[in-house]
């Protein structure tokens, strides 16, 4: 007779010494543990709950500016760092982490109307409506901490031009940057012309953007409702669309280089933003040179079959639509959920997803295939929403508004941003904010539920409301009365016509009047 | 790694005596150095062969003794690994590893390849294990030169397996050799079983999907449902900490005849304590209730005898007794029907004469709780806080502990009962009743879920299977039925009258059969065919009351009417608990913790349902599809043949006339069409009729028309 029972003596399954941890013993047979469904259920409900009682995503404002928010420009070689121009023409520097000013950049005579920086963070380009590119020496962020009684900077050098100017774009890796305006420039930092002008048309270029993929070339948006894009190896455009409304802005997809979205603005109201057409943004991935040169100029299909570009385009008609740059004739995605026209675009680094300031007083985020948004952002305080910028690490976003001040919140609203280390400074701790593992273990895991149990009424219900101001709760429902009658009474046209006389446009290219080579 | 400071700090403290002597054997040449010497020397350096002959001479009179020891260790017969390649030349002293660059990019390259298959170095793994407990031996006997000669061999082992130790000791290798590809690993037919109980069911067909997106979602999906499981069946074969309890027999010896002193005489110290026997006669019969941990135990008396005890420590931590000179707070002067442990230890219910009490560890009464009446039977479900109920006038009451609401109160309208058993696999309640039915309760409806006739007379214990598809009932015809959940299916019927049956934790069924006697019935061969594994009979005239196993341990408890006994049933408890379920240790602070969460995720008692894993899943279509009109068509055509083939009767008197034969023969093609054409010119005239009633108006006004609804 063999005999065995079990037997188990408290030493083996306890700790040692008061010091250590307990020990923790696993078993991960399903008996054990019944009713998982339920469980992961329930705890999938909590998540979305406490996502939504933890949603707090506004992090703070930053005043200092005496006008609204104009423009407003990333440092590539900073995290934390961030300018900004107001219709006074003044340009500030800002420390996100302290949210306080580190210089100022006295000089324009008008409104800042572009902000870059260039490749390596030392050169601050500006822009403005009194007709002058100025060119500014960025400090050291050692330097700027140090005398902060003279933190007035002088321009390196300032370049006057024959019109006001209304976008600016530097290059992401090269030397040169570009102008919107009358006409499209192309300037070098050493040079007080520009080596290189172009022109389609005689309507004025009202945002830009290189492709930082290709450093060579560009989209603008015109207010001759266009998009154009440019290459610097060309004498003259390459491509261009022609849209119903006027674009306000346009931002390339970093990791689709092909990929570009635009802002429309709605026509009524085209004098009020006028002067407030926002800017084109195109980011950087893969080799994307000769593919496009291919696609645009050489036409060898064979070599485009597995690229994608789109351009991701805000727009007046309160939409947003991506485009691949392959094919301009019908749009990607059309990302629908604002309620007045669309101001600035910047896409997170990651690429799958950008956020959008819009006239509506709200900053919203979506996926970059989604459409319809995934957050709203909006504070009574703020006010038209001129310019956004996702921060450089993808985590925060920071919104500069008519109220003159400008906004930093949190990309995920709910996100825990951890406890800060032992460090000495403010501006340190804000770098030094993580998670424990277990805490971040825990967050993957509850996502993960949340993902898993989304489709169910009661978690999507909860995960899917937003608290919306009245006015924008109301437009919007007045907005979907408006294209639910307008579709019902397209519905009957069709119905009355005989069959074919009208053909029903899919919305993805409604917009688009036509494509010039 | 923790086996490699194991080791080396075992080792350092044998350094100085034999001077950092590494003895190393490649069949009979035997090659002895000083480490210092060797430290100077940077591996595979091959100029080191002359200061290797110096220290030879150096050394000799050490060299001997140590050459003399490693024969006999030879001729005892050291399990050897067969060394085909040439092994490392020297040990020297103990410290960091210098790594080589070039050395330690090969070395990641066999990585990749061997953390292809985990179980193959947990198997070498197993060996050096062995190895090194081996060697601890062989340090205790002082005989240190063979402890390095195994270390060299462990050492040889970490080559191939990559720097598990490289921060404690240094190897100097010689060469070093590329290791061969490992072969697959063929799953054994345990280990698929093991897989597939963690695949939980199914895989999805993805065959008949068409949306090609979600397709790709899933069958991602799937895939990680694979590795998971795979990782986790890993995990259960390799770093499980307990084996699970045996009895095994030789010969004609029988299992059902081995009694509880054979047992005894076979375990350790520490199981002996959990056989024993409580005499109270006073104030039974007993009935019994484990904590979900298994630590903690509440034994009720019928006369009022309540006691609360710590089964790991065999600590009694409070008693409630019938005892006039004791203070009046601790006496229960009822009697005590049932007795259930809540969420933990710290709250208890009981269900006494009139009501029943809710009370806390320290003998605190917290809650008398009125509504649920005199309470034959308590149960409590602890995912979703119910203290569920059935009382005299057979009504099922399910009350809410957290938050004091009543869920539901049903009337079982069948009489009264005091069998009632949670199915743990999906929390629904089973109540068996006088009529020899079983009904199946969740809190949400007042109807039964389920309602069979089980038994020809009364229902006098039930018992339900951990993994929700068993289900064992006992009645008064003496006999104990085992049932399919599933199909709702007589498996087996045993013979025998029980008062209180239970399933083990590993399927063992124990059921107090005959008053004195608790019989154990096993699922000894796998296939569902219970058979009797163990017996035990206490004193004559004792009546069984309650027969409760201990979770994860090998224990039954027997509450009856002179006290209660344990005893061990090896291979009844499951041997591994999890700590984040239920934990025989757990301190005070993870207790509190545990409470905490365990509120946290509180189960709604709508996910009580007969199929819990329905949560979340989509409802199929139900809509009908009736024949199409190919069908029909092929029907009609089907029937006009019949009607032609039938041959008609040879009749007198001119009636069998060609005329009257076509003439006939048509008629029959007709009636046989007739069934189908009334059908179409059914469909027909509907048509017509709603044309004509859109016809009326205008078509711009057609859509004003009230919609008439299809009769």
């Amino acid at each position: 007779m063999k005999v065995k029972v079990i037997s188990r003596s408290t030493d083996e399954f306890t700790r040692e010494r008061s010091q250590d941890l307990q020990r923790v013993f696993r078993n991960f047979d399903p008996t054990l543990r019944t009713q998982e469904k339920a469980v992961e259920y329930v705890r999938a409900l909590n998540a979305a709950k406490l996502d939504k009682i933890f949603a707090r995503p506004f992090i703070g404002a930053m005043d200092g500016h005496i006008d609204a928010v104009s423009a407003m420009a990333k440092n590539p070689a900073n995290l934390k760092w961030l300018f900004s121009g107001s219709m006074d023409g003044d340009i500030r520097l800002w420390d996100l982490a302290t949210r306080q000013t580190v210089c100022q950049f006295p000089g324009h005579q008008g409104a800042v109307r572009g902000l870059t920086a260039s490749a390596d963070g030392r050169v601050l380009v500006s822009c403005g409506t009194d007709s002058t590119v100025r060119l500014w020496n960025v400090p050291l962020p050692s330097h700027a901490q140090d005398d902060s009684s003279d933190n007035e900077a002088k321009p390196l050098a300032t370049y006057v031009w024959k019109s006001a100017f209304w976008g600016v774009d530097h290059q992401e890796n090269g030397e040169l940057f570009a102008t919107a305006g009358a006409q499209v420039d192309i300037w070098n930092h050493n040079r007080s012309q520009p080596i290189n002008t172009f022109e389609w048309g005689k309507d004025t270029a009202i945002s830009v953007r290189f492709n930082p993929g290709e450093p060579n070339v560009l989209a603008t948006s015109g207010s001759d409702r266009s998009i154009t894009i440019y290459d610097l190896r060309l004498s003259s455009p390459a491509r261009k669309i022609i849209m119903q409304t006027k674009t306000n802005s346009i931002a390339w997809n970093p990791m689709e280089p092909m990929n570009f979205t635009a802002l429309n603005v709605q026509e009524k109201r085209k004098s009020v933003f006028y002067t407030w057409v926002g800017a084109l943004l195109f980011t950087y991935g893969l080799r994307l040179d000769f593919v496009l040169y291919n696609l645009l100029h050489v036409s060898s299909h064979a070599a485009l079959g597995c690229w994608l570009l789109t351009c991701y385009l805000a727009n007046e008609d309160c939409n947003c639509y991506s485009y691949d740059v392959r094919k301009m004739n019908e749009a990607r995605c059309v990302h629908r959920d604002h309620v007045s026209a669309v101001m600035d675009i910047d896409y997170s680094p990651t690429g799958r997803e950008f956020v959008t300031g819009s006239y509506d007083r709200t900053v919203r985020i979506f996926q970059y295939n989604g459409g319809h948004s995934r957050e709203i952002y909006h504070t009574k305080r703020m006010q038209r929403v001129f310019c956004v910028k996702f921060s450089n690490d993808g985590s925060y976003i920071i919104s500069g508004s008519d109220d003159t001040n400008l906004r930093l919140w949190k990309a995920k609203a709910s996100e825990q941003l951890g406890v800060p280390e032992a460090v000495s400074s403010i501006a340190e701790s804000f770098a030094c904010l993580q998670l424990l593992p277990r805490e971040r273990k825990n967050h993957e895991y509850l996502e993960a539920v949340k993902n898993r149990y989304k489709h169910l009424p009661e978690v999507k219900r909860i995960v899917r409301h937003r608290h919306l101001p009245k006015p924008i709760y109301k437009a919007a429902s007045l907005r979907r009365i408006m294209t639910d009658a307008q579709r019902k009474k397209d519905e009957r046209r069709r119905a009355h016509s005989a069959p074919g006389s009208i053909i029903n446009k899919p919305l993805r290219k409604r917009r688009i009047i036509k494509e010039v080579e | 790694m923790a086996l490699a400071l194991e080791l080396s700090d075992t080792t350092s403290e044998r350094t100085p005596q034999p001077s950092g002597v590494a003895v190393q054997s490649q069949g009979d040449d035997m090659e002895t150095n000083n480490g210092e010497l060797e430290n100077e020397c940077s591996p595979f350096e091959n100029d080191g062969v002359t200061n290797k002959l110096e220290c030879l001479w150096e050394n000799q009179e050490l060299i001997e003794p140590l050459q003399m020891e490693l024969k006999k260790v030879k001729a005892t017969g050291l399990t050897t690994i067969v060394e085909e390649y040439e092994t490392p030349t020297v040990i020297g002293d103990w410290k960091p590893w210098k790594i080589d660059e070039s050395e330690e990019m090969q070395r990641r390259d066999c990585i990749a390849e061997l953390h292809k298959s985990y179980r193959e170095m947990m198997r070498k793994f197993d060996i050096l294990n062995y190895q090194k407990m081996y060697a601890v031996g062989f340090v205790q006997q002082n005989e240190f030169q063979q402890f390095q000669v195994l270390l060299q061999r462990f050492i040889e082992d970490e080559a191939v397996q990559g720097g598990r130790v490289q921060t404690y000791m240094v190897v100097k290798v010689a060469k070093v050799q590329k290791t061969k590809p490992l072969p697959a690993v063929e799953q054994t037919e345990e280990e698929k079983m093991s897989v597939k109980k963690y695949l939980r069911g199914e895989a999805a067909d993805l065959g008949e999907l068409q949306d090609k997106k979600l397709k790709g979602q899933l069958a991602v999906r799937e895939e990680l449902y694979g590795k998971s499981a795979q990782a986790a069946a890993q995990a259960e074969k390799w770093l499980m900490p307990s084996e699970g309890g045996y009895l095994e027999v030789e010969g004609i010896e029988k299992t059902w005849r081995i009694k509880q002193d054979a047992i005894a005489a076979e375990v350790d110290i520490l199981s002996l304590r959990k056989q024993f026997d409580i005499v109270l006669p006073d104030l039974g019969p007993y009935t019994l209730d484990f904590s979900l941990s298994g630590r903690y135990m509440i034994a009720a008396g019928k006369k009022g005898h309540m006691a609360l005890l710590d089964m790991k420590n065999m600590d009694l931590i409070k008693e409630f007794q019938w005892d006039i000179k004791l203070c009046k707070s601790f006496q229960v002067r009822e009697t005590v029907r049932d007795v259930v442990f809540l969420h933990n230890q710290k709250l208890f219910a009981a269900a006494q004469k009139k009501y029943v009490y809710m009370y806390s560890d320290n003998g605190t009464e917290m809650h008398c709780l009125k509504e649920h009446g005199a309470v034959t039977k308590l149960q409590f479900l602890n995912k979703h806080f119910l203290l569920t109920s059935i009382n005299k006038l057979g009504q099922l009451h399910y009350q809410d502990i957290t938050t004091g609401e009543m869920i539901g109160n049903y009337r079982t309208g069948l009489g009264r009962t005091d069998t009632m058993e949670v199915n743990p696999y999906n929390n629904v309640i089973g109540v068996g009743h006088s009529g020899g039915t079983v009904s199946m309760w969740k809190p949400t409806s007042a109807a039964p879920l389920v309602k069979m006739l089980c038994h020809q007379g009364p229902v006098t214990a039930m018992a339900f299977h951990s993994n929700g598809h068993l289900m064992a009932t006992a009645g008064m015809e003496r006999k104990i039925k085992l049932w399919d959940l599933r199909k709702f299916e007589v498996l087996q019927t045993l013979p025998g009258t029980t008062k209180s049956m239970q399933f083990s934790q590993k399927g063992l069924l124990a059921a107090a059969t005959g008053g004195s006697f608790v019989q154990v019935f096993g699922d000894l061969s796998g296939s569902q065919e219970y058979s009797r594994y163990m017996g035990h009979s206490i004193a004559k005239g004792y009546q069984i009351r309650k027969v409760q196993f201990r979770p994860y341990e090998d224990v039954l408890a027997i509450g009856h009417s002179q006290g209660w006994s344990s005893i061990l049933i090896p291979g009844s408890g499951e041997p591994n608990f999890d700590t984040w379920v239920a934990n025989p240790f757990e301190t005070r602070k993870q207790r509190n913790e545990k409470e905490v969460r365990s509120l946290l995720d509180k189960l709604p008692p709508e996910t009580i349902m007969l199929d819990p894993s329905k949560i979340g899943s989509v409802k199929p279509a139900t809509k009908k599809e009736g024949p199409t009109k190919q069908d029909i068509e092929a029907q009609k055509e089907a029937a006009i043949e019949d009607a032609k083939k039938t041959k008609l009767k040879k009749k007198t008197k001119g009636r069998s006339k060609p005329s009257k034969v076509t003439k006939k023969k048509q008629e029959a093609i007709m009636r046989a069409k007739k069934p189908f054409l009334e059908k179409q010119d059914e469909k027909v005239k509907k048509k017509r009729k709603r044309v004509e009633e859109e016809n009326q108006l205008p078509k711009s006004l057609q859509r004003f028309a009230r919609k008439v609804p299809a009769s």
